[in-house]
């Protein structure tokens, strides 16, 4: 009894975690889909969500909750955007490669002028339950994970519905499935991809802000970005779906590995994972994309 | 100048240049940072034939380099055998992890690629640290030797110095005439275009297997002598920072130059030591520096070099042609 109380524990902590991975996976896929690119300071937007919602918004001016996450969406909205035009626009007709390689660059440019910018010690977020959980039967689970499980699934058929019905949404899709018939349609590809980009920062964004209490706010949380991408591979890159999927997995595989395996090597499990998946399923779990897209 | 004639000269002047070098530099810590360069010269070619050559982004140099470290380390330590079979055993065996790593993640593009290679040089770390029976755990390993001749030993700074430069030295032909060959010419056609390589006759993942081998035995031989010159390693050096840092090198001496590659690895093991004031900036604008090359420079060094000779050639000819109409 006991045993499956823990093992129910887990599988909560599990995929409150991955459902986050999931959220920055869906950052990954709609970059993708839309440019073709991956954008590999994605972990890297997590980290800063998390330092601007924890360090400044929070801990320095004692913002609310709803407040510190709304304008920390705000902030990384913008900072998507901005973004985009330093490492995407003027490399839009350059080799993938080179989008690449300065994504990795902005990359280490935020890991290490965040270390100037809030410390080199972990900043420590409260959030708004602390280390408070749900007792029922000897299981007891943070109310953080379920909140963040709430937010996540809100988060969704906001998504969805915004992605179904909006003007907004359906060239975004557009632009995903056809840039070029898209501009034929008279849509202004390059608007709508500085948008897509700004909603992948604030999905990242979020996860940062939902992530602070539970890990604390350093640059590791920007490994989160590797968790995302095996995700993506796992779940199947391109897939909407398959990416919340993906990062379910992985949350779960992570969070059992470290109690059952061993905590140290938890991460090296994940990427054998993710290396196993590449080998012998690379289109991933739904299988719909082809390999050949990448 | 053109194509393999520059890269020639260029080697002969960049070789010619860091064996002035050693005299020159007057102080002990710089006299080892030049060292350091020249072991992250031998390195770097390694990573020039799988990323400047056949253009695939390899982001676990770090995993490598550890794993190739500590063959030479423990072979020379534990098994107590000598240095050179010690070195030829290190480069055979990060080769082999370029096989054993090339073929699953090989038939996979772009992306996968990379961030596979990244899970590989994590993972590679994560055992180095924690694998503690066999690497020593966080403690590293000690009193690792030195290469000798017979009797002769490189304990003096400056031998061994000269030493790795001979070594980077003949490995440079080597990959100058790698280059040159059909080879060379198929890595190309893959990193240009792959589909393009497939359709003529290149087996692009055969290639892609066989650059990844090749980087595996330059980085051993790299590797192997890193742990000799510092005669102690421990695992927190092989970082991702540390792969990207080698992708930076050929990076700002231009994708597929090979002195290009050279004097980035030369560049890159210096300037963090002369920016050393900067601190915690450093890393900040390093990022930035990167950044700034890929979208303004993104041919390098090699690649500005080239620009200019092409426009005086240019330039002179239009003048001849003018003076032959008067």
């Amino acid at each position: 009894m006991a045993e499956l109380a823990i093992v129910l524990q887990q599988i909560v902590a599990g995929l409150a975690l991955g459902s986050i991975y999931g959220l920055v996976a869906l950052g990954y896929n709609f970059i993708f889909n839309a440019v073709g690119i991956v954008n590999l300071a994605q972990g890297d937007f997590v980290m800063l969500g998390g330092y601007i919602y924890g360090g400044t918004l929070t801990l320095l001016l004692g913002l609310p909750f709803l407040p510190a996450l709304i304008l920390t969406a705000v902030a990384m909205a913008i900072f998507g955007i901005v973004s985009q035009r330093i490492v995407y626009y003027p490399l839009r007709d350059a080799h993938p490669r080179m989008v690449m390689l300065s994504t990795i660059a902005l990359g280490i440019f935020l890991k290490n002028i965040s270390l100037i910018a809030w410390g080199t010690y972990p900043v420590s977020v409260p959030g708004l339950f602390g280390q408070r959980g749900l007792r029922i039967a000897g299981v007891s689970i943070l109310y953080q994970y379920i909140f963040i499980l709430v937010c996540v699934i809100i988060l969704l058929a906001v998504q969805q519905f915004f992605f179904r019905k909006t003007t907004l949404g359906k060239s975004m899709r557009a632009v995903a499935q056809d840039r070029l018939a898209a501009m034929l349609m008279g849509i202004d590809a390059y608007k709508v991809i500085a948008i897509t980009f700004a909603y992948s920062s604030t999905l990242a964004a979020i996860g940062g802000v939902l992530l602070a209490p539970v890990f604390m706010v350093s640059q590791v949380l920007a490994n989160v970005g590797l968790k995302g991408f095996a995700a993506c591979v796992i779940g199947g890159w391109g897939d909407i779906t398959g990416a919340v999927i993906g990062g379910l997995v992985v949350g779960l595989v992570e969070v059992f590995s470290a109690s059952y395996i061993s905590s140290v090597y938890k991460d090296a499990i994940v990427f054998a994972i993710l290396i196993g998946f590449l080998i012998f399923r690379p289109q991933g779990i739904l299988g719909r994309a082809t390999e050949e897209s990448l | 100048m053109r194509g393999s004639k520059l890269r020639n000269v260029s080697l002969v002047v960049i070789f010619a240049l860091l064996a002035c070098a050693e005299p020159l530099i007057a102080s002990r810590f710089y006299k080892f940072v030049l060292a350091l360069a020249v072991i992250n010269v031998i390195m770097v070619m390694g990573l020039h034939i799988i990323f400047g050559l056949t253009g695939q982004i390899f982001m676990g140099m770090a995993g490598f380099w550890g794993i190739g470290s500590y063959i030479l380390a423990l072979i020379t330590t534990r098994l107590g055998l000598g240095f050179w079979p010690a070195l030829l055993l290190s480069s055979l065996g990060v080769g082999l992890m370029g096989l054993v790593l090339g073929i699953p993640t090989l038939r996979l593009k772009g992306y996968y690629l990379s961030i596979t290679t990244i899970g590989f040089g994590e993972i590679t770390r994560f055992i180095l640290m924690n694998w503690s029976p066999v690497t020593g755990g966080v403690f590293g390993v000690f009193n690792i030797p030195r290469p000798n001749f017979g009797s002769f030993v490189f304990t003096n700074d400056a031998h061994f110095y000269y030493f790795s430069l001979v070594l980077a030295a003949i490995l440079a032909v080597i990959a100058s005439i790698l280059e040159d060959s059909k080879y060379g010419t198929a890595f190309k056609g893959v990193r240009d275009d792959e589909l393009a390589a497939d359709a003529i006759g290149i087996d692009s993942t055969g290639i892609k297997v066989m650059a990844f081998i090749t980087c595996g035995l330059f980085v051993g031989i790299g590797a192997g002598l890193y742990s000799s010159l510092l005669t102690y390693i421990s695992p927190e050096v092989f970082t991702l920072e540390e792969s990207f840092r080698f992708v930076t090198m050929v990076l700002i001496g231009g994708i597929g130059s090979l002195p290009g590659a050279i004097v980035g690895a030369v560049l890159l093991t210096f300037l963090p030591e002369m920016l050393r004031f900067l601190q915690s900036w450093y890393l900040a604008i390093y990022g930035l520096i990167v950044l700034g090359i890929v979208i303004y420079q993104p041919a390098g060094i090699m690649g500005a070099l080239q620009g200019y000779l092409d426009r005086r050639m240019i330039a002179a000819r239009r003048e001849g042609k003018e003076y032959g109409a008067s």
